[in-house]
């Protein structure tokens, strides 16, 4: 009897010890094979996304990046479409005026709290203005043909042609006054990059194509006045230059 | 007869002590694979976690190399987060180039143009003068004509026709343009 007692109490001993010892120790395995599972996942990403990085042409991405800032700005583009505009037209040999600008808010409506509207970085937003532009028609033809290739994105709403010529000149060129309303696109750029884990996108072919068109776009150099702020010192004289004594 | 009863008992006995036996040694072997298996998933544990370990340095190895391209990076991101609408804003435009060469193929020239608007569904009107009858024939027929590789008219009305008082005929009329085929 003391025998079979011993026996049972071994037997007894081993089930509950095994399900004490085994059950942590496979419970400790099985967590370390999801980790092992999921660094291997980070690894691959994270050697894909190194090579996608370093198989992009640092110079072309710096051009492709100034280009669609140029043409589709980040922030609301007033001085350049006010610059671009009179540039265009005088180089056309137009007359520019009448500008009819709508720019809502100047400060950057992000920032504003409880704005939903431009909670959103990635928003498309615009601005709508008018301005006109005289001269001869065929010349106000090819302003309005280049207006659309000009930075910032522009798109023409609404044109309308006023003939200014003296009917009792016929031989003069018909000579008119357009009267233009253009709105302007610009797109906050993203704020934040995401997590270094985060695979990088590759652009399509389609892509490729569509960011080679912004090349086709002409630039004129927007012009900011400048004045000199703050304290000067009266007493520079330009000393500084000479070697000391 | 003589019944020997002792034997029984022993045989017994004897088959008792062997089962116990054999018992003794499936406990103890039980007890041996037991502490084998626990033995070999702590040495597998132990290799996992190296693994993991060597993983981790090779991660944080990629991710300084990331770190350091982090530039390139958000320039990408940054063309990206841009390029979807900057594509719509293009096709629009060429949507209006379409627009824009339609109606300035249909003019004939000597025709001064007064008014001229186009909405977004691809409706213009458009108003002005053309010197003579002829001229005027001349932008039905051209309205009427299918302009192929351009946006087509699908439908346009004339508003109103009148002299003024320089013997010119002034026009009123309306476009009505198809976006159908894209080159």
């Amino acid at each position: 009897m003391k025998q079979n007692k011993k026996l049972a109490i071994a037997v007894v001993i081993a089930i509950v010890l095994s399900i004490i010892v085994f059950g942590p120790v496979l419970g400790r395995l099985n967590q370390r094979l999801a980790v092992n599972k999921k660094l291997k996942q980070e690894l691959v990403g994270l050697e894909t996304k190194l090579e996608v990085l370093e198989g992009i042409d640092k110079q072309l991405i710096n051009e492709r990046v100034n280009q669609m800032e140029e043409v589709f700005p980040s922030q609301k583009p007033v001085v350049e479409i006010l610059s671009s505009l009179s540039n265009l037209a005088a180089k056309h040999g137009l007359t520019f005026g009448g500008v009819k600008l709508r720019p809502g808010e100047l400060a950057a409506e992000e920032e504003k709290p409880g704005n939903a509207k431009y909670k959103s970085s990635s928003k498309l937003l615009d601005i709508s203005f008018g301005f006109e532009v005289g001269g001869d028609f065929s010349t106000v033809l090819k302003f309005l043909s280049e207006l659309e290739s000009t930075s910032p994105l522009m798109r023409i709403d609404n044109v309308g042609l006023t003939i200014k010529t003296n009917p009792l000149f016929e031989n003069q060129a018909t000579a008119v006054i357009a009267s233009i309303d253009v709105t302007a696109y610009y797109q906050a750029a993203p704020e934040l990059l995401g997590s270094i884990s985060q695979p990088v996108k590759l652009l399509s072919k389609g892509e490729e194509l569509v960011l080679n068109r912004l090349f086709g776009f002409t630039l004129f150099e927007s012009v900011l006045p400048v004045a000199r702020t703050g304290k000067a010192d009266l007493f520079d004289f330009g000393l500084s230059a000479l070697p000391a004594l | 007869m003589d019944v020997n009863l002792l034997n029984n008992k022993l045989k017994k006995t004897r088959d008792k002590q062997k089962i116990k036996r054999i018992a003794w040694k499936i406990v103890v072997i039980g007890w041996i694979i037991l502490a084998g298996l626990i033995a070999g998933l702590s040495a597998w544990g132990i290799v996992i976690n190296l693994s993991n370990k060597k993983f981790e340095g090779k991660i944080d190895l990629f991710k300084n190399e990331i770190a350091q391209l982090q530039e390139v990076e958000s320039k990408q991101v940054f063309l990206i987060s841009k390029i979807g609408a900057f594509e719509g804003l293009l096709k629009q435009q060429d949507k209006h180039q379409r627009v824009a060469e339609a109606v300035f193929s249909v003019i004939p020239d000597g025709t001064s143009l007064r008014g001229f608007k186009v909405n977004e569904e691809g409706s213009i009107s458009l108003s002005g003068s053309v010197p003579s009858w002829p001229k005027l024939y001349e932008l039905i027929r051209r309205i009427k004509k299918p302009t192929a590789g351009k946006a087509r008219i699908l439908g346009a009305g004339v508003q109103r026709i009148s002299f003024n008082s320089l013997d010119e005929i002034d026009f009123s009329i309306y476009l009505n343009l198809g976006f159908g085929e894209t080159e």
